[in-house]
């Protein structure tokens, strides 16, 4: 690099350096001293070891459950989350008269609050007069309580997770229009119907998409927090309730954190999602060199 | 190296930093100070309910008569109140005055200012005597005040006069046992003729509001008198952990799980509610068609005892700059024309003078029975005084006993297990041990 262009490079960059230096990596290795801490926010931290890490791990007998709720819900709603997002681009990238109002509609929900879109869902989801039940009883079936039962609970969470599939489908949108008109042509030439088309030549040319969307809904779905908190909070189940069948990881951190000011415990969870994440991502890494095709 | 960068280059970038940092810093000190109250003013946190109305007019007349101490009224989200507060508290921007009853003050106590010598110094002025002997006693913190109340909520037993009415059934009476109660709420379960379902009772979930009622009522508790160990594995504790199982389970007398019916008892389907909360008084009596009433809460096999009588009061934060000018804002709200008007609001006083002069003048309002609510403070039971008694009661304890009501374990074996944790958790983490 030339030492003019050098010097340019490190003056535009030195605010997001020193923006990242001072309030993202400072308070990161804060935090992992606080977590080898016992601090209440008021009195200084005391030393304990690796004390809040043994009693998450060995003690504790919210910790695993949330581990549990949150691998459940990544296994289940990510995977789902990404199939509908991906049908309804394919929908959505066709040549019909006015596709754009329904682009509009269908990304519409991704831009609601997830506090406001929490709340109409615990009404769709409640068991005596909500929308679900009511249409279930039109049939003939006795819906159950969603919102109170430890089966049903996590379910309704999922099922609820999926209204935001917009952030996605756009992004999936964007990968199919970028699929170039000649391979399908070359395809047909060859035989091709419809289903080979997609599995042989939109699949792979959109891999890096369906990568990048799964990896980003791998992240997000370790860190769900929103959502179950207003659950817990309109529902009457209280957070993570009932029977810690909502109790996400993270809801679990921010209770230990700032409502009982386990300010040690709270770290020591951050730093084990932390490394939780990292190690889903590596191996997300890993596996990607298998399957997303590569241009060059 | 010949591309490394110069002296004067790094000057340059070490300019812009601190450029920078002074632009955040100049940002950072403009918002503090739009947020925060001016140096003489005091933070008041208020939840923005039904009581917004009193406390508008308490701050109007405050205003009037001490203009010299202005305040500054943050108006939160009732539900989102404690979620605010906490949050302000771990940022060290606690409001001067907030609410903080008996519930929370042994966990809060870190951020409360001691106010003992202000309420020793004011005891005249303020009158203690005259305060119920018993919410007095509840006010106080290992013999400190943190606190003053301005009302209280006892455990009563609510009651659908409209309900008992159309069932023939007498109402409630205050020498009622555990087996009246069940008779009773037997019969004024039933279904009319235009399909609406009528359940007997309510039943209070996902908090200890009313469990701990009936384990306190046979004899046992949650924890032992020095809230060092929990007790709720003893066969008293158990026996009542199944009677509150047992009313949905074995006498259907609530509804299943999840589906009672819309806005509970306030909906006119439930004909009783044990435990309850004085502070929905306000909301039931805007309700023209609730017939409501209250009696103390129906003796247990051990006693009648265990009803939880808690406080809500007002304490001062730590970090408040005058905690004078506080004090003379509480001392104004729990006052005797401050309690007069918050009794006419439809709370419970906590003077025993007010409650007389106003006897006659709420012989017309709901409920007539208001002096249950008095007599019931010889029956109510403050919460364990332990810092760790909200995280035992709702994350550790909690989740057992809300398993026990989906069927899928036995009340003792939800009693074992809560107790097994929530042991464990006293042993490694605890802040209520006080050795070893």
């Amino acid at each position: 690099m030339e030492t003019r262009e050098k010097k340019w490079f490190w003056t535009m960059a030195a605010p997001a350096v020193t923006g990242f230096v001072f309030f993202v990596l400072g308070p990161m290795l804060y935090s992992l001293f606080l977590s080898f801490t016992k601090f209440d926010v008021v009195s200084p931290p005391v030393w304990i070891g690796t004390g809040n890490y043994s009693y998450l791990l060995h003690d504790d007998p919210a910790f695993w459950p949330s581990v549990r709720v949150t691998l459940i819900f990544t296994a289940v709603s990510v995977p789902l989350a990404l199939i509908i997002a991906l049908i309804v681009a394919l929908l959505l990238n066709t040549n019909v008269r006015g596709i754009g109002v329904f682009r509009t509609i269908y990304y519409l929900p991704s831009l609601l609050p997830s506090v406001a879109s929490g709340v109409l869902w615990v009404w769709v989801f409640d068991p005596n007069v909500g929308l679900f039940n009511s249409l279930l009883r039109l049939i003939g079936i006795q819906g159950p309580g969603w919102t109170s039962s430890v089966v049903w609970a996590l379910p309704a969470l999922i099922i609820m997770s999926l209204w935001g599939f917009g952030g996605s489908m756009v992004i999936f949108l964007a990968g199919l229009q970028g699929v170039s008109r000649s391979l399908y042509e070359a395809a047909s030439l060859d035989g091709a119907g419809p289903w080979e088309k997609f599995v042989h030549v939109t699949i792979p040319q959109i891999s890096p998409v369906i990568f990048f969307n799964l990896t980003t809904g791998l992240i997000g779905a370790m860190k769900v927090f929103d959502n179950a908190y207003v659950f817990g909070a309109a529902s009457g189940a209280g957070p993570g309730g009932p029977a810690r069948a909502t109790l996400f990881y993270v809801l679990n951190l921010y209770q230990k954190a700032f409502n009982y000011f386990h300010m040690g415990l709270g770290s020591a969870m951050a730093w084990l999602l932390f490394i939780a994440i990292m190690v889903l991502t590596a191996i997300n890494f890993l596996l990607a060199k298998r399957w997303v095709h590569q241009a060059n | 190296m010949r591309n490394s960068i110069s002296s004067k280059k790094w000057r340059q970038i070490a300019a812009v930093i601190v450029a920078f940092l002074a632009c955040v810093a100049i940002g950072a000190s403009v918002v503090r100070d739009s947020r925060v109250a001016s140096p003489r003013e005091l933070t008041w946190m208020l939840p923005s309910d039904l009581d917004r109305p009193l406390y508008e007019g308490i701050l109007r007349d405050f205003a009037q008569a001490h203009p010299e101490i202005p305040i500054k009224p943050v108006w939160v989200t009732p539900g989102q109140y404690q979620v605010k507060l906490r949050t302000l508290l771990a940022a060290n921007q606690a409001p001067d005055i907030f609410r903080c009853g008996d519930v929370w003050v042994a966990n809060m106590l870190p951020f409360l200012h001691d106010i003992t010598p202000l309420v020793e110094r004011d005891a005249q002025q303020i009158d203690l005597d005259d305060i119920y002997p018993e919410v007095r006693a509840a006010s106080c913190y290992k013999c400190r005040y943190y606190f003053i109340p301005s009302w209280y909520n006892v455990s009563l037993l609510y009651y659908n006069k409209k309900l008992f009415d159309e069932r023939g059934v007498a109402y409630p009476r205050a020498d009622w046992t555990w087996d009246n109660y069940i008779q009773a709420a037997r019969k004024l379960t039933y279904r009319r003729p235009n399909g609406d379902q009528i359940w007997g009772s309510d039943m209070t979930t996902g908090w200890w509001g009313e469990w701990l009622i009936y384990v306190r009522q046979s004899g046992g508790d949650l924890f032992d008198p020095s809230v060092e160990r929990c007790t709720l594995d003893s066969p008293s504790a158990v026996r009542g952990l199944e009677f509150y199982f047992d009313r949905m389970s074995q006498y259907h007398v609530v509804a299943p799980l999840g589906f009672s019916p819309p806005n509970g008892f306030a909906g006119g389907k439930i004909a009783m509610l044990p435990g309850g909360h004085v502070g929905s008084w306000v909301t039931y009596n805007k309700l023209p068609n609730l017939d409501w009433d209250i009696q103390v809460m129906p003796r247990g096999p051990f006693s009648q005892k265990g009803g939880e009588i808690a406080m809500d009061s007002w304490g001062i934060s730590k970090t408040c700059n005058n905690p004078e000018a506080a004090w003379t804002l509480i001392k104004f709200i729990t006052s005797k024309d401050g309690i007069r008007r918050q009794v006419l609001d439809g709370h419970l006083s906590i003077r025993r003078s007010v409650s007389a002069e106003l006897k006659q003048q709420l012989t017309s309002r709901r409920p007539a029975n208001r002096d249950a609510s008095y007599r019931a403070l010889q029956f109510g039971q403050r919460i364990p005084q332990s810092p760790d008694f909200i995280e035992l009661a709702i994350d550790i304890v909690q989740p057992e006993v809300d398993l026990m009501l989906q069927g899928r374990q036995s009340p003792k074996q939800a009693a074992h297990k809560a107790a097994a944790a929530a042991n464990q958790f006293m042993k490694v983490l605890g802040r209520s041990r006080s050795k070893g």
